[in-house]
This record gives C-alpha cells, structure tokens and sequence, in this order.
C-alpha cells in the first residue's frame, strides 16, 4: 500500500485507524445516537456532563472542544461522546489529546486521515462515528461521488478479505517490493 | 497451506487467462509483483469470479475525488480492522 509513504506515515494511517476504532467502540458501548447532524433520538447510557456542571478542568476541555467542534465538524455544541467521557476526566482528557495529536495533519493529510477513520467507522458498524467522520469529510469538501468512492474501497476490500480468509490464502506481497 | 489448490502458472484456461494477463500486467506496475498473485489465483477456479472481480477492481481504482494513495491508505486500514492477513 505504500505508494511512497515512509515509515511515519505508515504509522499515522495505523494509528487514524485506530483512534476510529477505540471511538467507534465507545459510541457503541455508550449506545449513543448521532448528534452531530441532527438531534440524538434517545438518551445515552450515561447521561451528558452539561456545561454548568463541569468541573473547571472539564469546562477548560469542553472550550477547547467547542472550537474544534466548529472547525471540524461545522457545529456548535459539544458532541455527546465528549459530554459522556466527561464522568472521568482523566480519561477524558488522555482520550481527547490523543484524538487530536493523531488526527492532525502530519506525513498523511487531515483529508486523508478522515477518509481512514470514516471507512473504519463504516467498516465497523458504528453510526454514530461515521456520521462525525462524514460531517468532518463534508466540512473538507468530499462531494456525493467522492463519498461512494470511498465505500468502493471498503466494499471491494471486504470481499477480497473474505475470499483471502475463507481460502486461507498465503500472503505472496512483499511490502518492500523485493521477488526473486 | 490454502484450504483450496491454487493453480500454476501456466494451467488456466484461456478464458482465465486472456484476464490474468491484464491483471499481472496491473500488479506488476502497481506492486511490482512478477507473477499472478495468490488471491488471483485462488479466484481462477471460476472464471465469472475472476471477470466480474476484475471488472470491481479497476471500477474502483477509477481516477476521482480521492487520490490512490488515500484509497491504499483505506483499503489498509479496513483489512487490519477485519485482521485480514493477507
């Protein structure tokens, strides 16, 4: 898959796949509804740290988040996952930093990054992290087109990956490229 | 060791074959692997699998919005999520 991509980048791919991940399954333990387009059709698991309620600690966070909310997402509210990670803010704030320090632009783009965490959360039936990754891809300007393109991918890679499990098929690629 | 034999290079039928030679030619430029790789081969057991397979893969490699490193960087990313080895 390399196409020029070192090591690094290699290593942010990883690790946008598995930030979408750790968050998918959060989103699902946390039986939340999307908020991020529309409004959530029921109460989570575990209710909503509001504003008011926050710890200053908590509220420093739920600031910074608002304004990456806007930016990233086009919204202006704090998304229920963050409200909800809220009741442990030390785990909170480790979540949240690490979100940000992998999903930044480095080696492999912002644009790119999202299109990963959007196919995981895609790949991984978690409807309310694909609804954030597509308002975040939206946001980054991925048309209707662009959108189907990457489901191609997720599509096609699931029935190559099934024929290759299925059939216990012996990995032949060589990631440096090197056949005798 | 595949749960089904793969064939030889060499043992396909014709109709298998007049695809594999643009496939090989694909993978080599792509990948740079010189010869039919091994989930290729294990689709050469029914060639409608092999032609429609084929059909999918360059239908959605298809230059577009996103660019090929971002679709590698994907597919790469959905086959460690469903630990597909291969």
């Amino acid at each position: 898959m390399r196409l020029g991509l070192d090591e690094q980048g290699v290593t942010e791919v990883m690790a946008a796949a598995d930030q979408a991940r750790g968050l998918a399954k959060l989103a699902v333990g946390l039986r939340l509804d999307p908020d991020i387009l529309q409004s959530p059709g029921r109460a989570p698991l575990v209710p909503e740290v509001q504003a008011e309620d926050a710890a200053p600690r908590v509220s420093d966070l739920f600031a910074e988040i608002l304004a990456w909310a806007h930016d990233d997402l086009g919204i202006d509210h704090v998304p229920a996952l963050w409200r909800c990670l809220a009741h442990h803010p030390v785990y909170f704030d480790a979540v949240w930093r690490r979100d940000k320090a992998i999903m930044a632009e480095g080696k492999v783009t912002r644009f790119q990054k999202r299109c990963v965490a959007y196919a995981v959360a895609v790949n991984s039936g978690a409807v309310y992290m694909t609804d954030w990754y597509a308002a975040s891809l939206r946001r980054l300007g991925l048309d209707d087109h662009g959108f189907l393109e990457v489901l191609a991918v997720v599509d096609y890679f699931n029935n190559l990956n099934t024929l290759a499990d299925g059939m216990d098929i012996e990995s032949d690629i060589r990631p440096y490229g090197t056949y005798e | 060791m595949t749960t089904i034999r793969l064939p030889e290079e060499g043992g396909f039928t014709p109709e298998v074959e007049a695809h594999l030679v643009e496939i090989r030619k694909s993978e080599l430029e792509r990948f740079g692997i010189p010869r039919t790789s091994n989930i290729w081969r294990c689709m050469t057991h029914w060639a409608p699998l092999v032609e429609t397979t084929w059909r999918k893969s360059k239908a959605v490699r298809s230059p577009g919005r996103i660019d090929p490193l971002t679709r590698e960087c994907i597919a790469s990313a959905v086959s460690i999520t469903n630990h597909c080895r291969y």
